[in-house]
């Protein structure tokens, strides 16, 4: 969907986004070296346990379906 | 989402706090209800307090001074913020608390007043004060000035602006420690609290001095009493510091307890000088800038001490005073009209000589008036003695002008002025009902005064000030340095014959004897007959000060003769100080008996001791474990004492004489006739910090040893002891053996065999000794070899040459110089001495697989360390963690316990060699009961 967006074009942003996709090189790095730092202290990790509402590709057809409460449907046309 | 698997680390000490939110949702709290939020803020408020803890136990540096402005880099931070060993964290809580240190940042925050708005601040601009602060080398700056002056005020001020020039540098680069000297505390006023006090300063913030701290002490548990040890920590932490400027700001020095003639304070001022003055050598260069600023009065002995410091006058500026007189006149209560506030503030406004409390005095004076009038103000201040000591007069005057035989006020003054703490009002009023006969507490009825806030302020409010916690103060210190330089309280009836602080003292034995703190035949060793005691020692608050204080109000050497009915009926067993005497005692006791003889002494209360030993020795009042302990460890004058006025057995004595660690010198005259024993030698031998010098003192003084004796210093002691004891004892052959198992072997030998001027015969013994050490044993042999009028039993022979400890040079040498023959009689008894020790003729022994100085080496580095041992030391499977878990530490205790086994080497070569770890439980029984394992040993031998 990034890809989507930046239309084929290289921008910063992209490589930032990139960086920030799940599982990606930077964050696993980027976690080591925070437990290197926090390995000898107290932490105190406060997470969520619900499901963060997120932008989603659809396909897109003909008959459009009905949004619910809080939902967005943006049209990305070509 | 994100996955619970990113948005934990997945460490040890990471707490999991799950958020019932999505991720966009999980800090947008809309109401400060919302148990999410309540949630989160619970935790943090747990974990800063957990924090302050820490703080206050001295681990980590306050969460102010982590400002964000600060940046470190993340390594430093790391280990800043290392959560440190654990044992070391106990260890570290354990010092604090035995170290006691005065609540000094209490004492500052509520005890000295923060100076006027607006006043003092010309102190910062001063070209000395600013020389002081921004010097790069070590600097001194004494502010003296008369009473009154400010100078507390200024110290604290003082303070206020280092800390703001502290918050401007880096965190950990600037300390900053102080204290305030103050008559009114007993834990205010010596030289012994401000050192705990400072020290307490350096260690909080650092991890890294706590631990070197462990390295240093003997033990952290124990109290360090002397002023020379606190001392010496001090300075080490100081040179040791990682900070680049420690500020160090002491107000009011010349309120320290002069102590030996004043030579206790002398002595601090020298150090603290020294201090700076040592610190400028090459090699302690890495070591922080030291500033030191002290504030007293310009005090002779001070002068002296300080000679060449730079100094600054602190007289009261004009401008402050005047600040000072707005500000008390803006405070006047509301019946004072505008025209009476003008006209106090143009009359004190026109004293501009004055100071400070002169000022406070005359305002409370006009506070009291009723119904004031603009005439009646002037007539007061235009009136009153334009000095200090001239206005205390005349209100002292006053206060006891009007006061009845029962002399209440005076008797309260004398309270407030020589208790060893403020006393609340409550406790006052107790204090002062007591009479020469109370006998109990119904008989304090018709005596109490029933004190209560508004009597002392109506009467006594000019001089007398309460806290809010009810605590009664002086004013000011001038105020209580008047009333003992004038002598003011000696021309009451209540002091006539004693002096006041007498007074204090029986008062206090008064109300502890007490009928309603008695308890007839209660056993002392029991706490739990306390019971009853404690109760009341919780709810009788002076009851409490009374038995913690009551010996601390005598104190020249005569005072105790004043009342001797008393002082008995404080030692009978039956006495309430007496079955709390252990905790009754200012230091915690490390004896292992309790009782008034040990209190006296632990406590270098001699005069206490005397007055026991004089008067009151019956078996009834002082047990025998108490005496031993005594004998011990009192000095050398007091075990004179109780040798001669005590009829103590002599054996007894001089036990004690050579097992006192204090007292070194020479035995009591009289005690020469004794005959010294093996055991009373083994006394001394365990006693390695005087045990020596006092056994050769004994020895010179002439005393008879009985053979087993002499032997036993032979064996055991040094060559100079052994000369000692040749010159006087006959030579017997007995001695020879001895002398082989001496360390010092063949000197010892070569030295006994040539002044022994007879025939001497080496017996089984002495080649048996000879072998066991490792060293000297074939020296020994050779001093046999060129010494004249020497023979070998053939039993002896036999074992020499049935031993494998010996070269075959040596034998051969021997049997060449004896012109000795081996024939098939000696060849067969050999044979058969070598089958029965279960060593075949070719091989080596099993014994020296492993030689006793390796068993040695490997025990110290299993030893575990002492203090632990001594805490839980239950189990093999505990003993066996803690010397996994332990370095040696403390060697101080291990080398006199390797000494004392070296003379059984070769028994315990045998029997520990399958494992070293034996040696461990041996030291454990010996820190457990110094005196059976030697014995238990010698079994082996």
């Amino acid at each position: 969907m990034v890809l989507d967006l930046a239309r084929g074009a290289e921008t910063p942003r992209l490589d930032l986004l990139r960086q920030l996709q799940q599982n990606s090189e930077f964050l696993q790095k980027h976690r080591q070296d925070i437990i290197d730092i926090l390995e000898n202290m107290k932490v105190c990790s406060f997470y969520e346990t619900e499901k963060t509402p997120c932008v989603t590709r659809v396909r897109f057809s003909s008959r459009p379906r009905h949004l619910q409460l809080g939902e967005v449907l943006i049209y990305l046309s070509d | 989402m994100v996955e619970s698997f990113s948005s934990l680390l997945y460490i040890r000490n990471e707490h999991r706090v799950p958020i019932h939110r999505n991720h966009s949702d999980l800090v947008k709290f809309a109401l400060r209800g919302d148990s999410d939020y309540l949630k989160v803020v619970r935790r943090l408020k747990e974990w800063l307090e957990e924090l302050t803890i820490m703080e206050n136990d001295g681990m980590y540096i306050s969460i102010q001074s982590m400002s964000l402005s600060h940046y470190i880099p993340g390594d430093q931070l790391c280990s800043f913020w290392k959560t440190p060993d654990l044992n070391n964290l106990e260890s570290i809580r354990c010092f604090l608390k035995a170290l006691d240190a005065p609540k000094y940042e209490h004492f500052r925050k509520e005890n000295v007043k923060d100076p006027v708005s607006g006043t003092l601040e010309w102190f910062r601009e001063e070209p000395l004060y600013l020389q002081w602060v921004n010097a790069s080398t070590d600097s001194f700056l004494w502010i003296r000035g008369a009473p009154g002056q400010g100078k507390t005020v200024l110290s604290k001020s003082v303070l206020s602006h280092l800390d703001n020039l502290a918050t401007n540098t880096a965190p950990g680069t600037v300390k900053i420690i102080y204290f305030f000297f103050c008559k009114d505390f007993e834990n205010f006023c010596s030289v012994n609290s401000i050192l705990r006090a400072l020290i307490e300063q350096l260690l909080k913030g650092s991890v890294r001095l706590c631990q070197f701290l462990f390295d240093f002490i003997d033990d952290a548990t124990k109290i360090i009493k002397s002023d020379d040890m606190l001392w010496e920590i001090f300075e080490d932490l100081i040179g040791r510091s990682h900070c680049n400027t420690i500020y160090c700001v002491i107000d009011g020095i010349d309120e320290c307890e002069k102590g030996n003639g004043g030579s206790t304070m002398s002595i601090l001022l020298q150090r603290l000088r020294g201090l700076s003055d040592s610190k400028s050598d090459v090699e302690n260069r890495s070591s922080p800038i030291l500033k030191i600023l002290l504030a007293s009065r310009h005090d002779p002995s001070i002068s002296d001490a300080l000679s060449g410091v730079p100094y600054f006058d602190l007289r009261v500026r004009v401008a402050d005073l005047e600040k000072f007189v707005e500000m008390v006149v803006s405070q006047l209560p509301r019946r004072f009209s505008e025209d009476c506030r003008r006209t106090v503030l143009e009359l004190l406004r026109g004293k501009a000589e004055r100071t400070f409390v002169w000022v406070s005095l005359i305002v409370k004076d006009i506070r009291r008036i009723i119904m004031p009038t603009v005439a009646g103000l002037k007539n007061i201040i235009t009136k009153s003695p334009p000095d200090l000591d001239g206005l205390y007069r005349d209100i002292f005057d006053k206060i006891f002008e009007f006061s009845d035989e029962e002399e209440i006020p005076q008797k309260l003054i004398a309270w407030v002025v020589y208790a060893r703490r403020p006393l609340t009002i409550t406790e006052l009023d107790t204090a002062i009902a007591i009479q020469l006969d109370s006998r109990d507490l119904d008989s304090l009825k018709n005596h109490r005064p029933h004190l209560h806030p508004e009597f002392l302020v109506s009467t006594l409010g000019i001089i007398l000030e309460m806290t809010d916690n009810n605590l009664v103060h002086l004013i000011h210190q001038s105020a209580r340095d008047f009333i003992l330089d004038q002598n003011i309280l000696c021309r009451c009836s209540f002091t006539a014959k004693l002096r006041p602080e007498l007074y204090i003292a029986q008062s206090c034995m008064i109300y502890v004897t007490f009928r309603d703190f008695q308890e007839e035949n209660i056993n002392i060793r029991t706490s739990a007959t306390l019971g009853p005691l404690a109760k009341l020692l919780t709810n009788d608050s002076f009851l409490h000060y009374a038995i913690h204080n009551w010996h601390s109000h005598i104190q020249e050497e005569n005072d105790f003769q004043r009342f001797p009915g008393l002082l008995r009926r404080m030692i009978a067993p039956s006495s309430a100080w007496r079955r709390v005497s252990a905790l009754a005692s200012p230091v915690p006791l490390t004896s292992p008996v309790s009782g008034p003889l040990t209190f006296a002494i632990d406590t270098n209360r001699e005069w206490l001791a005397i007055f026991i030993l004089n008067d009151e020795i019956e078996t009834s009042f002082v047990s025998a474990e108490e005496l031993e302990y005594a004998a011990t460890h009192c000095s050398l004058a007091l075990l004179e004492l109780a040798f001669k006025k005590c009829g103590l057995n002599e054996e007894f004595v001089i036990r004690g004489f050579l097992a006192n660690r204090n007292a070194r010198g020479n035995p009591i005259e009289g005690l020469s006739r004794a005959t010294i024993t093996k055991a009373l030698v083994h006394v001394a031998l365990q006693n390695w910090v005087t045990g020596d010098v006092n056994l050769k003192n004994l020895i010179k003084s002439g005393a008879e040893f009985t053979e087993e004796a002499a032997n036993w210093i032979i064996q055991n002691c040094d060559a100079d002891a052994i000369a000692l004891l040749m010159a006087r004892q006959p030579f017997t052959s007995s001695m020879i053996p001895a002398a082989a198992r001496n360390k010092a072997g063949a000197a010892i030998m070569r030295s006994l065999v040539s002044g022994a001027r007879s025939r001497i015969d080496v017996g089984v013994d002495t080649i048996l000794a000879a072998a066991a050490s490792q060293h000297t044993g074939t020296q020994i042999i050779g001093v046999f070899l060129t010494e004249p009028g020497i023979t070998f039993t053939t039993e002896a022979l036999v074992e020499f040459l049935s031993s494998d400890q010996f070269e075959h040079d040596v034998k051969s040498q021997l049997l060449k110089t004896m012109r000795i023959t081996v024939d098939d009689d000696m060849e067969s008894k050999i044979a058969e001495r070598k089958r029965r020790r279960g060593i075949g003729t070719s091989g080596r022994g099993l014994r020296s697989k492993i030689t006793m100085e390796q068993t040695l080496s490997q025990f110290l580095r299993l030893a575990p360390q002492e203090t632990a041992i001594l805490d839980h030391p239950k189990t093999s499977d505990d003993l066996m963690n803690l010397i996994e878990n332990s370095e040696p530490k403390h060697m101080l205790r291990v080398i006199p316990f390797i000494d004392s086994l070296s003379q059984y080497a070769r028994a315990i070569e045998v029997f520990t060699q399958p494992k070293p770890e034996i040696l461990s439980f041996l030291w454990v029984s010996f820190m457990h009961n110094e005196k059976s394992l030697p014995h238990r040993l010698m079994g082996f031998n």
